[in-house]
């Protein structure tokens, strides 16, 4: 008997688009839309932060100097670590394994919980030492920034949430996938900004 | 009233878009020397008032102008409202967003260049204290205030994203609308910082901010909005959603 249309089976994404032949890149056109527009946004921060640091490097080495890269790496490794999850967890999606797309998405969201708590605790010594937003340009940037960055994590839990409590219902189907989809490419486009904002806040530069 | 009547006070609306950006670039960023405007949290009142306010006799016109026209967005937002109607013609929630806060924002523009105006006007009467404090107070209200803009923004950007049945925007068009609009949080720095990009005048709060407002929000859908009042009635309720596809 023929599969429904709207069921996934084997790893094929939906039956229209394989019918074909093409592959068909994940997600749908909104996201990639949003992801490129977002990536304009932070492009236009990275280059109002490079001009401040030409400005006034003295002042930014000397800020970069208080930022502990142990942070910024350990930050860097649980956001790989949860995208790996998350593709695992959008691959499952395709074959319909229900159990295996929750395992995923719970671990994902565990790897999101531990960076929110990093980030909280680099935030606290800081204004604990007495810096803040408007200490000079380089925290403001730093702070803008993550803090940017750090709404996106929030709501990539959000969406990597909803996927986890409907995937035991919807998993398997196609309109279910394509979400997943959409999550995952946003969550790896967080994951993506991080490892841009890494070396540009607590590496490069003059010590 | 009668469809032509109408469509007439439409198109006349939708001109209101370009008059707005005209007159406020003339009067009030010309005319006003808000190009970039002055960095008042790291000048003393004595610097706000020989640097600015006394020096440029042009300020107080140009706000009155300012003043004049920033209601033009207003009428502008009024259009908008209506385009963005649900497919059964009423108001939903994201048209109501919409047209609050391009009232709020229209009043912000008139109300904020009138009280610039009498920083000008009374530069020699009153103390240069004075003079600092309701020209930052101004400002406060002007910049700090952002979210009624950004409301605005998302707003219509959640329609032209969200509504599938519409063609009068493009959908890369909502997501910028939102972008843009939710930038603005940088402005939040501004009453806190003397120097940087977060400054009144600085190179993000003014500068990136202003210009994809103007460029990126406010142009693109002034572009759509006067190709959308041009066509024949049939084909203006089919780009909206609101008939059937012929």
């Amino acid at each position: 008997m023929e599969e429904p249309p709207w069921r996934v089976t084997g790893n094929c994404m939906t039956s229209d688009k394989r019918s074909s032949g093409a592959r068909t890149p994940p997600g749908t056109d909104g996201i990639w839309t949003f992801v490129f527009i977002d990536m304009i946004v932070f492009s236009l921060f990275f280059a109002v932060y490079l001009s401040e640091r030409l400005r006034l490097p003295g002042v930014f080495a000397a800020s970069q100097s208080h930022l502990d890269p142990k942070f910024g790496l350990v930050n860097a490794l649980i956001l790989l670590t949860s995208s790996l999850f998350v593709a695992e967890a959008v691959a499952a999606a395709r074959l319909g394994k229900a159990t295996l797309v929750r395992a995923r998405l719970a671990l994902a969201l565990a790897c999101g919980a531990m960076f929110s708590a990093s980030k909280l605790t680099e935030y606290v010594g800081k204004f604990a030492a007495g810096i803040t937003p408007v200490t000079n340009s380089f925290y403001s940037l730093y702070f803008l920034l993550t803090m940017i960055h750090f709404l996106h994590v929030l709501a990539g839990m959000v969406f990597i949430a909803h996927c986890l409590g409907r995937a035991r219902v919807e998993a398997g189907l196609t309109v279910f996938v394509a979400k997943l989809e959409n999550t995952g490419l946003f969550w790896h486009f967080v994951d993506l900004l991080w490892l841009f904002l890494f070396p540009l806040l607590y590496l490069a530069g003059p010590k | 009233m009668e469809d032509s009547a109408t469509r007439a006070i439409e198109r006349g609306l939708a001109w209101c878009g370009p008059i707005f950006i005209v007159t406020m670039i003339t009067c009030w960023a010309v005319m006003g020397h808000n190009i970039p405007p002055p960095n008042m949290m790291a000048m003393t009142p004595e610097q706000l008032v020989s640097d600015y306010y006394g020096k440029y006799p042009s300020i107080g016109p140009g706000m009155i102008g300012a003043a004049t026209f920033g209601l033009f967005y207003t009428m502008w937002s009024c259009l908008l409202a209506k385009l963005m109607r649900e497919e059964n013609g009423s108001f939903g929630v994201l048209s109501m967003m919409e047209l609050s806060g391009g009232i709020l924002t229209g009043w912000l523009f008139a109300f904020c260049s009138a009280m610039w105006a009498a920083c000008a006007v009374l530069v020699h009467q009153v103390s240069p204290e004075i003079i600092k404090m309701v020209h930052t107070f101004t400002w406060f209200i002007f910049d700090c205030t952002y979210m009624i803009t950004t409301m605005q923004m998302v707003a219509m950007g959640l329609f032209t994203i969200l509504n599938k049945k519409q063609t009068m925007f493009p959908a890369w068009a909502g997501w910028v609308s939102i972008a843009v609009g939710l930038s603005f949080i940088a402005l939040v720095l501004m009453p806190f910082v003397t120097e940087g990009p977060f400054t009144v005048p600085g190179l993000w709060n003014f500068w990136l901010i202003f210009n994809t407002w103007i460029f990126a929000f406010f142009g693109v859908y002034n572009f759509y909005v006067l190709k959308h009042v041009y066509k024949a009635p049939e084909a203006q309720a089919r780009a909206a959603g609101r008939a059937l596809t012929a």
